[in-house]
Parts: structure tokens; C-alpha cells; sequence
């Protein structure tokens, strides 16, 4: 009986979990879609299943790439996304304190979902309108890594902050130029200028400034986000790489070592009490 | 090809975030059981493993004290900076992280046990020896240096590096 009631918990436990997962697949893209040989592509013909390609949506290749999806929202395009981020430069004039909370817009309202909840498709890009219409409408939104680095990228550019958006080792984040930013240790130098700072929204509890050990210590590619057209022009011969000049290192724990190293001292500082108590 | 962020369904993410705890508890526990030796060793007059099974109070205490370390290790797992996304093996076998608990978990341990002979020294009043004449006052004794361990490995875990 109580196995059967134990079984029962687990199986409630389990359901819940599922209806609490599924859920989070509530978005919804809201502009005009085509769909061509199974994948998607919008209105100005921006492939959002895929980002490698000249019409994927960062316009990635082996060398080089373009966020071109954040071009959608910015410039003549700009729209909701963009007059939300000239809200924030209303409430806040002190930039930092603006970035700050532009970014925990960004990290508390975008729920990490992967797109193959939300749409079916191992990859899907949300344009920043999009997800900003949905989070007006919800309140929160869904989306990957990349939905949330254009969202915040493009909602900077609103608040009159110069932000990149950047990308490497299958992961992409925003980044924001705060030069006097003093609450991280970590600013970014991207082709040589100093200051910006890292903005990693997909964990709910990081802060401004924090950076994932794998971009520390090495050079990432990154893409200084202006009022461009959405048009599929070139991405430039070589991207901009933003290094971490002052990184502690983001390879020196990369081993086991120095771990295994320490549990070996404490276990044979551990042994040298229970010999010393055998020969007493 | 190129897929930027994970191609996996939601529960992989919660799998993989359950498995990074699982295994860090392990990697922690560990810790906290050759840090327990450790300080058996380093503090010689005071026999706390002899002492803590004499008495059920002490043992309670101990056990009692295990529980809130690991409490505290899967909270600093879980509240951890992360960034979602990221390669699953490198999310779940994070060696940086674990280098980081270890180093921190080990210099804690001997500033604490330095502290604790320099309080000690300073104040001759208080005879800290005197714990061993009752296994409950050695099992107080435990029970606070696991939830001091449990502290360490917590910091540890968040710290933003």
C-alpha cells in the first residue's frame, strides 16, 4: 500500500513537472512568416531556423558574422523593443543604473526555454519586437540565449547605450559599453577600446558584468550594434573580437588538478593522525 | 551545425541542472568528509570522532550538521551564476568550479584552524580543551564546523569567478 502511495506521489510529482515544463511553450513569433524546404523566414527574408548562412539570422560563417535579426528592430524599423529601452533612459539618467536595469528587464522577463519547446525547431531566432510584444501582452516571454542577447542589445540602443552582441562555442550574449563600471572585474576591450561589460541574461541570478569562464582568457567575436538596415548586406571580411585583458585566467582551472591535489593532502594529512595514534 | 544555444528540450536543461547539483553535493561531501579527518588531525587534544558516537545528543548534532551542509551546497549550486546554453559535459563536470571549491574549502579550513589556536591562546579563561569532558559539548563542536564547512563550500559555489 504504501509502495502504491509512494508510486502515486512520484507519478503526480512527475505530471506536474511536465504541465509546470510545458508552459514555458507560449510564445508565439507575431509577424509574417514563410516557411521554404522546412525552414522559416520572415518578411525581409532572414532565415530564423537557422544563424550560419548569409540569410540566417546572424549571418554566421567560419570566420566572420552579422546579427542581422537585430537590425529588424532598430533604425527605421525600430519599434516596441526600442521605445521600451527609451523608457528606461526616461526613469534612469545615470547610465549604469539604466544598463543595470535593462538587464534585469532582460535576465527576469526572458525565461530560458529552448526553441524546440517554444516552436518545434531546434533552432528559431525571435526578432526583439517579437519577444517584447509577448512580454507587454504575458508579462514574460520565452527564448534562448540568442533571443535574449538581441532584446538586450536592441533595448540599449533605446536607452542611448552602445551595446554588441556577441558570439562563440555555440552561446551568444550582449555586451554593454560602461567604461566606469566598477562591479565587475572584468571589462571587455573589443578591437582595443576598454569598458564593456559583459551582459549574461540567461541565468537567473547572474549579475551585470559576470562572464561565463569560456569567454575569459580568449578572444570572442563580437558585433557592435547601430542603426543598420535590416538588408541582407555582407557581414564585414573579419569580425571585431572582444578580449578580457585582465582575466584571471580562463584556463588555469580548466584540469581537475588542483582539485585532485587538495583531496589528496587532506587525505594524507588525515592519515598522518591515525599513524601517529597506532604508534602511541 | 552552428546552432547557438542548446537544441534540447526543456527537462535536458532540468536534467542537466539536477545533475550538476548531484554531482557537486558528491564533489562537496567528499570535501567535507576529508575535511572532518583534516581537522581531526590538525587539532590533536580534541578527539572529536571518538567522543561524537558516546553520546545520541552528539551524534543527532552530527547528523543535524550534515544535513544543513548539504542544504547549503545545493543552494549555492543552484543559485550559482550560469549561463544557460553553454556545452552539457562542461555545464555538469565544471573542473574550474571544482578546483575553486577545493582551494577555498582548504585555505578556510587552515585559516579557521588558526584562528581557533590563536582564540584559544588569547583567551586562557576559557579552556577550549574542556569540550572533551562531555561527548554533547564535542558533538556542538561538530555540529558547528559543518555548518562553517557548509558556509565555505556555499561561498564558494556563488563566488562570481
Amino acid at each position: 500500500m504504501k509502495k502504491k502511495q509512494f508510486l502515486l506521489a512520484v507519478a503526480a510529482v512527475v505530471v506536474g513537472a511536465g504541465i509546470a515544463a510545458t508552459g514555458y511553450a507560449m510564445a508565439t513569433p507575431s509577424a509574417d512568416f514563410h516557411e521554404l524546404g522546412g525552414e522559416v523566414y520572415d518578411d525581409w527574408s532572414v532565415f530564423r531556423t537557422r544563424s550560419y548562412g548569409d540569410d540566417g539570422f546572424y549571418q554566421l560563417s567560419d570566420t566572420t558574422f552579422r546579427p542581422v535579426i537585430a537590425f529588424e528592430s532598430l533604425g527605421d524599423e525600430a519599434a516596441l523593443a526600442y521605445e521600451m529601452g527609451q523608457e528606461f533612459a526616461a526613469d534612469y539618467a545615470d547610465p549604469e543604473a539604466r544598463a543595470e536595469a535593462l538587464f534585469r528587464f532582460v535576465r527576469d522577463r526572458v525565461r530560458y526555454t529552448p526553441d524546440i519547446d517554444s516552436f518545434g525547431y531546434d533552432e528559431f531566432a525571435q526578432n526583439a519586437d517579437e519577444l517584447a510584444e509577448i512580454i507587454s501582452k504575458n508579462g514574460v516571454g520565452a527564448g534562448d540565449c540568442e533571443d535574449s542577447a538581441v532584446l538586450l542589445a536592441v533595448m540599449c540602443r533605446g536607452a542611448g547605450l552602445r551595446s554588441a552582441i556577441a558570439v562563440g562555442n555555440g552561446h551568444t550574449a550582449s555586451l554593454i559599453y560602461l567604461p566606469d563600471y566598477d562591479k565587475t572585474s572584468t571589462l571587455f576591450e573589443i578591437n582595443g577600446e576598454a569598458g564593456w561589460v559583459w551582459a549574461e541574461a540567461t541565468g537567473s541570478n547572474n549579475p551585470l558584468g559576470w562572464a561565463p569562464k569560456e569567454f575569459l582568457g580568449g578572444e570572442v567575436a563580437v558585433y557592435e550594434i547601430s542603426d543598420e538596415t535590416a538588408e541582407l548586406r555582407a557581414p564585414p571580411a573579419e569580425p571585431a573580437t572582444a578580449v578580457a585583458p585582465q582575466s584571471s585566467g580562463g584556463t588555469s582551472f580548466s584540469l581537475p588538478s588542483p582539485f585532485l591535489l587538495i583531496i589528496l593532502v587532506l587525505f594524507l594529512l588525515s592519515l598522518r593522525r591515525r599513524r601517529r595514534r597506532r604508534y602511541t | 551545425m552552428f546552432e547557438i544555444g542548446l537544441a534540447t528540450p526543456y527537462w535536458m536543461v532540468v536534467l542537466m541542472w539536477v545533475a550538476r547539483i548531484v554531482v557537486l553535493v558528491f564533489i562537496c561531501t567528499l570535501l567535507a568528509w576529508l575535511g572532518i579527518r583534516a581537522l581531526d588531525a590538525l587539532t590533536p587534544n580534541i578527539r572529536e570522532r571518538e567522543h561524537i558516537g558516546e553520546s545520541p545528543l552528539s551524534t543527532g548534532l552530527f547528523i543535524a550538521g550534515f544535513f544543513i551542509l548539504v542544504g547549503l551546497v545545493i543552494h549555492g549550486a543552484a543559485t550559482a551564476h550560469t549561463a544557460v546554453g553553454i556545452s552539457p559535459v562542461s555545464f555538469i563536470f565544471d573542473f574550474r568550479t571544482w578546483g575553486l571549491v577545493a582551494v577555498s574549502f582548504a585555505i578556510s579550513l587552515l585559516v579557521g584552524i588558526a584562528i581557533l589556536k590563536i582564540v584559544d591562546k588569547l583567551t586562557p579563561k576559557i579552556p577550549f580543551l574542556s569540550i572533551n569532558k562531555d561527548p554533547k559539548a564535542v558533538g556542538i563542536y561538530v555540529f558547528g564546523y559543518l555548518i562553517f564547512f557548509g558556509l565555505i563550500l556555499h561561498a564558494a559555489l556563488t563566488t562570481p569567478l
